[in-house]
Formats: C-alpha cells, structure tokens, sequence
C-alpha cells in the first residue's frame, strides 16, 4: 500500500494535480480520484507492482517542471525481496552463510544455475572419488544443511546493532526463516520420511537459534530483551510449522514408529528450549 | 651372475607319468599356462628391473613364483638365495608350497640341491645371508616387518658387549663381574645348563664372535636353542661383527662399568642391570640401522614381494625399504632405503595391482628401481632408462583415462530419442551401436553419434598405447568368469540386497522411517566435532550395535588419553543418538536398514537350499546377524513346519523333535530309519576315502552317523521333507533324497562336482561340509 499525506489547510494548494510513477509518463493518480475519495488527508492506495517506487513525480497547474516526491519506506522488513535473493535454495544460502564475503560480492548469487551447473563432472577428472557426487545422500545432505545452521548461529552470535539488522539475520534472504523455508523447498514431499527429515531440521534451526539466545551477550549490541522476544517469536513461527508437517503423517505401524521417534525428540528439543512453544 | 632361463626340469604339472592323474598337481592346460607365464617373467627380467604378476587369485602365481625363484637360483654361479618376502601370516604356506613344489615339480636328480629357510627377524636374514655354500638355503622366506624389527638376539649383544670392552685397561674385572650375570643379563640362562657351564661366558667374551659356534658346539650348546643341529649357525652374522668395527659403544662401556662386584640387591644391582639393558638395546637399535644402510652390500639375485599392492601407498614403510636416491630423488632420503641395490631383480606379487587408478600401480613399479643398477647384467637403460620408461608409461595411462572419460561424458548426453537405425527410434543399445561403427554412411547419423563414435576411436587408440608400454611390466590371467554356464561373480551393490536388480546406478539401501532419526542426529554430532571422524563411519552404517561398541572403545580411548568427554552441542547430541536407538536391535524392537536387508536376503537363500556367506567389517555386526538370522531362521522353521502339518505355532518344534526321532539310533529301527540308511549307504559308495575314514557305521565320526544327525535338524526337516503324515515314513525319506539341492544329494554331485569337492578339499573336510553341526544352530 501506498500511503499519501495531504496539507488541506493550505490556501495555495493546487486544484488540478497528476501523479506519475518513476520514468512512466502514464498518470498513476490524479485530483480527480483524491476528490472522489471525499480529498482525505491520508490518502490509502494500492500498489500492485513488486517493487516500491524510490518517488513520485508530481505535476500541477502553472509548473514548468515535475516536482520529485519521495517515497520513505517506514520499515525495511515490508519490503519485497530483490529478485536475485528470493527464494534462494538452501545451497546457494549454504555458501553465503558459511562465506565470509559480503552478500552483493558473494558469487553463489551472481549465478543462481550453480546447482544445475555442479552436476557435470569435468570431463578430465581422473580421481573416482571426486567422481561420485555424494550431495544427495542423507548423512551428506544433513551435515551440508548443519553447516549452514551452524553459521546462521554464529552470525547471531556477533553483536547486532538494531532491529533492522536483526531482523535481516532471522528474516531476511539469508536469514532463519529463509533457511528454514530452503529446507522445506529441499524435502518437499508428502512421503513420511520427507517430513521426518524437515522437521528435524527446523527443529535443529530452532534450536540452533536458541542456542545463539544462550551465547553471551556482546556489548554494544541490540538490548538483549528485544533479541530473545525476536528469536521467540520465529522459533514459535517454526515451531507451529512443524506441528503442521507431523500433523501431515499418514497412519500406519511403521509410520507410527517413525511418528513416536522424531515426535519424542521435537518435544525434546523444545522442552530443553525453554517449553513455552506449546506441545506438540 | 645370474641367468633368466626357465628350468627345463621344472614339471609345474607334477613330476608324474601323464597316466597318474590323482598325481597331477593342476590341470594340463593350468600347467601349460604356468609355465608360459614364468617363461615370460624370466624372459621379460633379462632386460628390465622388474615385473608384476597380477593373475587373480587361485591362479598359481605362488607356483609360478616358486618355478621362477628355483630356475633363477639354479642358473647362479654362486647359488646366492633368491628372497621371498611374504606376509607373516602366509610364511608357513609358502613353506609348505616351496616343500610341495619340490616334491611334485622338480625331479629327483636335483630335489636335493634345494632348501628353503624362513627369517622372522632381522638377525636370522642376516644370519642366513653369510651361510656357507654346503649349509645355504636356495629361497629365504622373510616375514613382511621382519626388517623394520630392531634386532634382539642376545648373540649380538654379547659381541656388542665384547667390543665395548676392547682396549680397556678393567676388561679383566668386568669379564669376571659378567660371568657371574651375563645369563641374567642377556636372559640367557639356558646356556650356563644350570653350573655346568658356568665358564661359557668369560670364555666367549674372550673368543672372536666367528669362533663362538665352535666354542658352543664344542661344549654342546645349541646356540638356537631349538634342539636341532641342523639349524645351528654363527650366533653373530658376519655383517654385524663387520658392522662393529666402526661402532661407538662407549655408552656401553660405561654402563658396565657400574656394575657391582657382589650382587646384592641393597646396592642397586638391579637398576644397574636395567641400566646396562636400556644401553644394549640403543646400541643394538644402532647396529641393526648400520647393518641394513651398509652392511647388507651382498647383491642377491632376486627379490620375490608377495602381497605387493602394499607398496602402492609410499608412505608404507615396506615401500620405503626400496626406496633409493638413484630411484626416488625427489621423495625419499636415501636413509630409508636399506634395501636398495641389494637386488638385481624384483618379481611382485599381487591380485590387486590398483584399485581406485594406474598411479598406484605407477607408484608399485617405481618401487623397481631400488634394484642394484651397478651389477654386470643390470639392464641395459640403466636407471635413468627405467625411470623414463615409467614416466612415459604414467603420461600414456593419464591419456588413455582422459580418453576413456571424455567418452564416457559423451556417451552421457545420449537420449533414448538418439538411438535411431535409418531414422527409426530403437531401444536395442548393441544392435544401434553397430550400426554406428559400422559407419557406412556417417552422415546419417545424428552428431552426438558421431561425436560418441569419435571419442571411442580416440579412447581405443589412447588405450592401445598404454597397453605397449604396460605389456612388459604386467602379466594378468583372469579366471574364466563362468563356471558350469553360470557367472562365477555377480556384483550386485547397494540396494540390489532389497531388489535383486543391479541397475548400475550404485545406489545404498534407503534409510527410512524410524531407522532416520538415528543417522539424522549422527550427522549433527559430526558437525559439532569436525575434528574428528564422522560418527557413520564408527559402526552406525553397519548395525546400532556396532556403533554402541565403537562409542564405548571411543570413550575408554578418551579415558586413556585424559581427553574431555563430549560438552556442548557433542553431548546433547550422543546422548539423544544413545536414547534414538533401539535397546536390542536384535530383538526386532527396532530395525536397521542394513542389517534387516541381510537377514531377509540370508534367509531367502537359506529358504532356497543355498548356503551363504556374510562378511562383515565389524564383529559387533557379525554377532548381531548371526543372533538375527538364527532367530528368523528358527521363526521360519516354525511357520513351515506348523504350515505342512497343519499344525499350530506352538506344536512345531515338537511335531520336528518327533519326525527327527524316527532317524535315530534305536536297537529297533524305524522304516523310515532304515530307509535313510539304505540311500546314504548307496551314495556314499561313490565316495570311498569317505568310507575309508570311519568303517564303523555305529560311530559318531562315521560319514552315514553325521549325514543322519544332519538330516534330523529343523532346518533340514522342514527344507527337503514333506511332513505331512502323522511321523516320519519310508515315502517321505526317498522324497527328501529325491529334493533338489538338498544337502544329502550335495553328497550325490554329478561327476565334476563330485570330483571338486573330494579332490580340492580332501574326505576330511568334506565330511565336515556334512556334519550337521556346522548348520543346525
């Protein structure tokens, strides 16, 4: 939504007035629609497009030139992701979270076919060991998703000036909740040990999270009351995403067996979290 | 000089007339070929350092070996031994083939001039080195590790005590103090024979070392203490002795001297012994290191290797035994090559040549270039020509991989869509690649068909190429890989135990449903300690049993060590994995992926007469499986046997206890007992040795006693016998006899197999094949 503020009381006020989006010579809005709307003083209209606008340009009777009305984002959390850095998979979000790089110089974003690109072997490999790619296999895959929950903890655990930074560590492209919507999209599936494997993972997030909460508290970082109330809230969120999956089990003897054992260790896990998230 | 000629007198058949079959060591066609091949390696070793036989296992390379050595050894003037370095665990067979070979193989005109010695040790290899020509073995069997043993033999310390004391103006009073301790000093006790000689040790310590076999013998002391005389030799070897004279025993000298006159315990006398102990034992650590860089200066006419696929690792320290300067300057200080230019020639033996690519096999002909590149008839390249030789040979092999695998990327673009014979789809792979070799119209086919074709010209070529060079370096047979029509192997990995289908794709058995959690939360602990090694490889891939007992040896390694036991993440991790597991994973109270495919797999094959064999990489595993197989085994036992005679579950054991009964020994036989004995006594007719074994048909040993105790067991009740009248009954005997595969008519093979069986492994062993103990638990 857009969000447009009015001075009625001003006498000098322009009576015809046409709004346009950044480079588009289309009017977006008008006098015309702001009178109809009984000329409120904050003014409410859709936006459509993903991205917002940086400004408006504002035109009015008796100007020569457009005028430039910026637009001034109250939180950076409601702003829609950069192509580039939604939905990352969990392997590009692997390599930025264990790299030391900053996100823009990272070359795991610059080149998104990554995964498809690491399938082919050169064709001058001569080791049979580095021949077979393992990536794919269980114990693989789960040390691979460990690393990067293991770097997402010690991100955490460097000292983070204000909310907004760390709201980009739990929610933002590279952040926890991307993570664990990353390990989601890699096990997707309805098939039982698919959603076993997810919901041991995002619990092994949650607790990962609360172990940066458990680290010792930087000086000069955010108040330490604000950063667990955040970390509690995503691992709430987390929390009632895997109640969801196991909920998702079909019936069944070995299903059941399998339910018990993840279930059992789920409830573990948040118990040793502090067990204010509910029972499964 | 030695000479490269095979020795016409070598019969690798077996020195027997051509009608005395049961004499024949092989097959005609098995010694024809063992015989070509030692030709081959003899004729290749004329001009070349060295060669590998690689045939596969249970193609006679030890013969072939053996005829090479005695040929080799025959054909030099001096008679110097060839040297077989085997594996300690393999020293007594190459003993008793080396026996064997010169009773069958050689004729009687010179079976006499060969004897083979065995060197555990690195004072007894050079004991035999320095032997006279009368008393010289033809072969010295060295243990693998025998030369990396300092030496300890309480001959050599006593020469190394000698020369401490030489020009020492107390020589005289520390002599007289060591003929009252030297026994217990050296540990030698048993030379003194109680008081009877006292004097020995003042005597030899003035006698040069090279008199001292003289002096014992003299006196009738065994200086192998072996009871033997026909192993009594030097007590010091002469490259020991040479080796002293440049030796610094000072430390010695010293330690002695603290020695007191009396021996009292109150005065230290034994930390003075320990003390004179710690300087013997560096000295001899010393010695032994000259011994090998400088003394072993005897060239020897050829070194056999077995088991030689070791030296493919050169951190290995057999490796490093022959590596030389002239061989390996780049990697290997001249110091670790002790044994290098003591051999003119080297014959590896392996079955394994490489396993995962051809630099390991590079890496073990390397290894050839620490023959003695100095001696009249080294090859004519030298060691340079060798070492070029080889490098040229690696170049080739690196192209005919790259080849092969830039074939194998291109095969791997190809489509169903692209198999097309006159532009018709077809799913016949053979019958489309002919088409495209064929090539009589190229342009017809697709690119990608010519680009394959391409690359499989180029791979051949590149192939070809290395072939030459290899040629000359390698003999390989391999077995046929059928036997009676039927694949010898059939390699099925990974989830094949579930499907029965190889589909080449290698893919493991699926960890799923509640066996996940387990390797789940292994995977986490790994990443919280990726210093150490991962917790998979630690048993939990193999059985929870195997990865309990490995945590438990891990934990008392800690405990050895002081090490901290699991804090943090590590700990909440082993102690959630501790809780995940079943209890008794035998007790079916959880399963694990692996071991549950074995089981199900091992019983169907039981189920189907076969006999099966599982090895397994950890003993906890092996235990398991057998509890497990044997439980599901008894459970099938059960549900047959209460299936056939249409009784309940709990009836079946006793429904088997009482068909079985009907087989034993009673002073009134049953029919059915009679029956028994009547076939089993006309099968094993066929089978005289067995007869032979144990007449007595009322004996526990007898062959007719175990076959019945065997035929009596559940599990070959409810295998071969139709149980479905009230007891055992004659008809139902003749059935089980009739029943293919069943263990009874194993005994019954037709010809071939009947004639493998007795001749291979002897009546002895094959009444154990039959002896239903081996089977019944």
């Amino acid at each position: 939504m857009i969000e447009l503020r009015f001075n009625n009381n001003d006498p000098g006020k322009p009576q015809h007035w046409e709004l346009f989006r950044e480079n588009q010579t289309d009017v977006f809005k008008s006098n015309i629609e702001w009178t109809d709307a009984a000329e409120p003083a904050v003014w409410t209209t859709p936006w459509s497009p993903e991205r917002p606008p940086s400004a408006f340009q504002v035109r009015w009777d008796g100007c020569t030139e457009p005028a430039w009305w910026p637009v001034n984002v109250e939180s950076g959390e409601v702003l829609p992701l950069p192509e580039q850095l939604r939905d990352l998979p969990l392997d590009v979000l692997i390599q930025v979270l264990t790299s030391a790089r900053p996100l823009h110089l990272h070359p795991a974003l610059r080149n998104r076919l990554v995964k498809e690109v690491k399938g082919q072997p050169p064709a001058d490999e001569l080791d049979p060991h580095r021949k077979v790619d393992t990536s794919s296999f269980l114990l693989q895959r789960t040390r691979r998703v460990s690393a990067a929950l293991t770097a997402l903890r010690h991100r955490l655990e460097r000292p983070i000036g204000s909310l907004n930074g760390l709201h980009w560590n739990l929610r933002g492209p590279v952040g926890a909740l991307a993570v664990a919507n990353a390990i989601r999209n890699e096990t997707t599936g309805p098939g039982t040990d698919q959603i076993i494997e997810r919901s041991f993972l995002i619990a092994e997030l949650c607790l990962e999270l609360h172990r940066a909460k458990q680290s010792k508290h930087p000086s000069g970082a955010l108040d330490r009351a604000q950063f667990d109330a955040e970390v509690d809230r995503l691992i709430g969120e987390l929390r009632r995403k895997i109640t969801d999956d196991l909920a998702q089990l079909p019936a069944g003897a070995d299903i059941d067996a399998a339910y018990s054992s993840v279930s059992q260790y789920v409830t573990t896990v948040f118990s040793a979290i502090g067990g204010k998230y509910g029972l499964l | 000089m030695a000479c490269y000629e095979f020795e016409k007198k070598i019969q690798l058949g077996g020195c027997s007339s051509p009608q005395d079959n049961a004499a024949k060591r092989v097959s005609e066609k098995d010694a024809s070929r063992q015989k070509k091949t030692a030709e081959a390696i003899l004729e290749q070793l004329e001009n070349q350092p060295g060669l590998i036989l690689a045939d596969e296992v249970g193609m006679g390379k030890t013969f072939v070996a053996l005829a090479v050595a005695v040929s080799v050894n025959l054909a030099d003037a001096r008679r110097r031994p060839v040297v077989v370095m085997v594996p300690s665990s393999l020293a007594a067979k190459w003993t008793r083939d080396f026996s064997f070979f010169v009773d069958k193989c050689l004729p009687g005109g010179i079976k006499g001039k060969f004897r083979c010695r065995t060197a555990t040790n690195g004072t007894q290899f050079l004991k035999l080195l320095d032997d006279p020509l009368e008393r010289r073995a033809s072969v010295i069997f060295l243990n693998h590790g025998a030369l990396h043993r300092a030496l300890t033999d309480g001959w050599v310390k006593l020469a190394i005590i000698q020369h401490s004391l030489r020009y020492k103006r107390d020589k005289e009073k520390i002599v007289r103090i060591l003929s009252r301790c030297c026994g217990d000093l050296l540990q030698m006790n048993w030379v003194e024979k109680g008081n009877k000689h006292a004097d020995i040790w003042e005597e030899l310590l003035q006698t040069h070392p090279d008199q001292w076999l003289t002096r014992l013998q003299e006196r009738r002391i065994d200086p192998e203490n072996d009871r033997s005389g026909s192993t009594d030799d030097d007590p010091v070897p002469k490259a020991v002795i040479k080796a002293l004279h440049d030796f610094d025993t000072t430390a010695v000298y010293q330690a002695l001297k603290k020695l007191p006159e009396r021996r009292r315990t109150d005065d230290g006398w034994n930390g003075r012994v320990s003390d004179v102990r710690i300087e013997l034992k560096s000295a001899m650590d010393g010695i032994w290191t000259q011994c090998l860089h400088s003394d072993v200066n005897a060239t020897l006419p050829l070194l056999i290797l077995d088991e030689a696929h070791h030296l493919k690792n050169e951190a290995t320290r057999l490796a490093g035994l022959f590596r030389s300067e002239d061989s390996e300057k780049d990697a290997v200080a001249v110091s670790q090559g002790a044994l290098a230019g003591v051999f003119e020639r080297m014959l590896f033996l392996t079955a394994t040549p490489f396993r995962l690519g051809h630099h390991e096999l590079c890496s073990v002909l390397r290894r050839f270039g620490g023959i003695d590149w100095h001696s009249r008839n080294a090859p004519s390249g030298g060691s340079e020509g060798f070492t070029a030789s080889i490098n040229e040979l690696e170049q080739k092999l690196d192209a005919a991989k790259q080849a092969t695998s830039r074939l194998e990327a291109a095969w791997g673009q190809l489509k169903p869509d692209d198999l097309r014979i006159n532009g018709s789809v077809t799913d016949n792979v053979e019958q489309w690649w002919q088409h495209v070799a064929s090539a009589d119209s190229p342009a017809d086919h697709l690119p990608i068909a010519l680009e394959i074709l391409k690359k499989t010209t180029e791979a051949d070529k590149y192939m070809r190429n290395a072939e030459e060079l290899l040629k000359p370096f390698v003999i390989r047979h391999l077995r046929d890989r059928t036997f009676n029509g039927h694949l010898r192997r059939e390699r099925k990995p990974g989830d094949a135990i579930l499907t029965d289908q190889a589909d080449n794709k290698d893919r493991g058995i699926p960890v799923t449903g509640s066996s996940l959690l387990p390797f789940l939360l292994a995977a986490r602990a790994t990443t919280c300690q990726p210093d150490k090694r991962p917790l998979f490889a630690e048993g939990l891939a193999s059985s929870w049993s195997a990865f309990r007992k490995n945590q438990v040896d891990e934990d008392e390694d800690a405990n050895d060590e002081m090490e901290k036991p699991a804090v943090g993440a590590v700990a909440w991790y082993l102690r959630q994995l501790d809780r995940s597991l079943p209890v008794n994973d035998a007790d079916g109270g959880g399963t694990h992926p692996k071991v549950d495919a074995t089981v199900d797999r091992a019983i169907a094959a039981w189920m189907s007469g076969e006999k099966v064999l599982v090895f397994c990489h950890f003993i906890a595993t092996g235990r398991l499986l057998r509890r497990a197989i044997s439980q599901k085994m008894k459970q099938r036992i059960r549900e047959i046997a209460a299936s056939r005679a249409g009784c309940g579950l709990e009836d079946a054991e006793s429904m088997l206890q009482r068909y079985g009964d009907r087989l034993s020994a009673s002073p009134e036989p049953s029919p059915a007992r009679r029956a028994f004995d009547d076939r089993i006594t006309r099968l094993l007719m066929d089978f005289p040795a067995l007869m032979e074994l144990n007449k007595d048909t009322t004996s526990d040993h007898s062959p007719a006693q175990i076959c019945r105790r065997f035929a009596r067991t559940p599990s070959f009740l409810v295998r071969y016998f139709p149980l479905q009248s009230e007891s055992l009954n004659e008809h139902e005997v003749n059935q089980a006899f009739e029943t293919a595969d069943s263990i009874i008519s194993a005994v019954s093979l037709r010809d071939s197999g009947r004639k493998t069986i007795s001749s291979r492994h002897g009546p002895r062993a094959m009444v154990q094949c039959c002896d239903g103990r081996e089977f019944s638990d």
